[in-house]
């Protein structure tokens, strides 16, 4: 089931930055435009949908 | 001078899959090096929207381009406009030029010449994304994207 409510896609990010681990990754859908959360053991949304949690993990920013 | 060969094919490549990713994205004065931009609208899950505009680097691709908020003119949960507020850790900015807000999204010391602007773009994405939580909840952005490693 997929999510892309704000407060869902932001309590993910926390999650990661808290070095927490999720059942959940959150894509970018390039045909919405939206951030949406999938289940990490689902197909993605579609084929050109494209993982926004893997730059996140690595760590994000630096300044 | 203009582009190499190389850094022509590499731009070409950079708006091919831009094209892909995110469609609202196109080249300004693409001729000069130093002076092309790339520039085009995102959208916040919630419907708000923002004009992104990215510098291509000289040297393309071997420095870490600059990416800019155009507008709407940003300002922190509590009022204060974040070009005013300069370098900060917290919100992910750079100094800004221009009144333009710049988001810190690579250091130099990360960048990697096969990293993509659609991948820069991403972040820049989920930056906007945290900056709308930053509004709603008061936490700094960084409470919602971390910083790299030293």
């Amino acid at each position: 089931m997929e999510e892309k409510d704000s407060k869902s896609v932001l309590d993910h990010l926390t999650q990661i930055t808290q070095g927490k681990s999720t059942t959940k990754k959150l894509v970018f859908d390039p045909r919405t435009q939206e951030l949406v959360l999938v289940d990490a053991k689902s197909p993605q949304l579609s084929p050109d949908a494209v993982t926004a949690d893997d730059p996140t993990r690595d760590g994000f920013f630096a300044c | 001078m203009g582009w190499s060969s190389q850094q022509s094919a590499r731009l070409h490549l950079e708006m091919d899959i831009l094209s892909r990713y995110f469609p609202t994205f196109f080249l300004k004065d693409s001729i000069i090096p130093g002076h092309a931009i790339i520039e085009g609208t995102m959208r916040s899950n919630a419907g708000n929207e923002y004009l992104v505009r990215l510098h291509v680097p000289a040297d393309l691709p071997n420095s870490v381009p600059i990416v800019e908020i155009i507008s709407p003119v940003l300002r922190d949960r509590f009022g204060h406009s974040l070009v005013d507020l300069g370098t900060s850790y917290p919100m992910h900015l750079l100094k800004p030029e221009n009144d333009a807000v710049r988001i810190c999204h690579y250091s130099a010391s990360h960048w990697h010449p096969n990293i993509t602007f659609s991948k820069v773009l991403l972040k820049i994405r989920a930056w906007i994304e945290a900056y709308e939580g930053h509004l709603d909840s008061g936490y700094a952005i960084d409470h919602y994207l971390p910083h790299m490693e030293a």
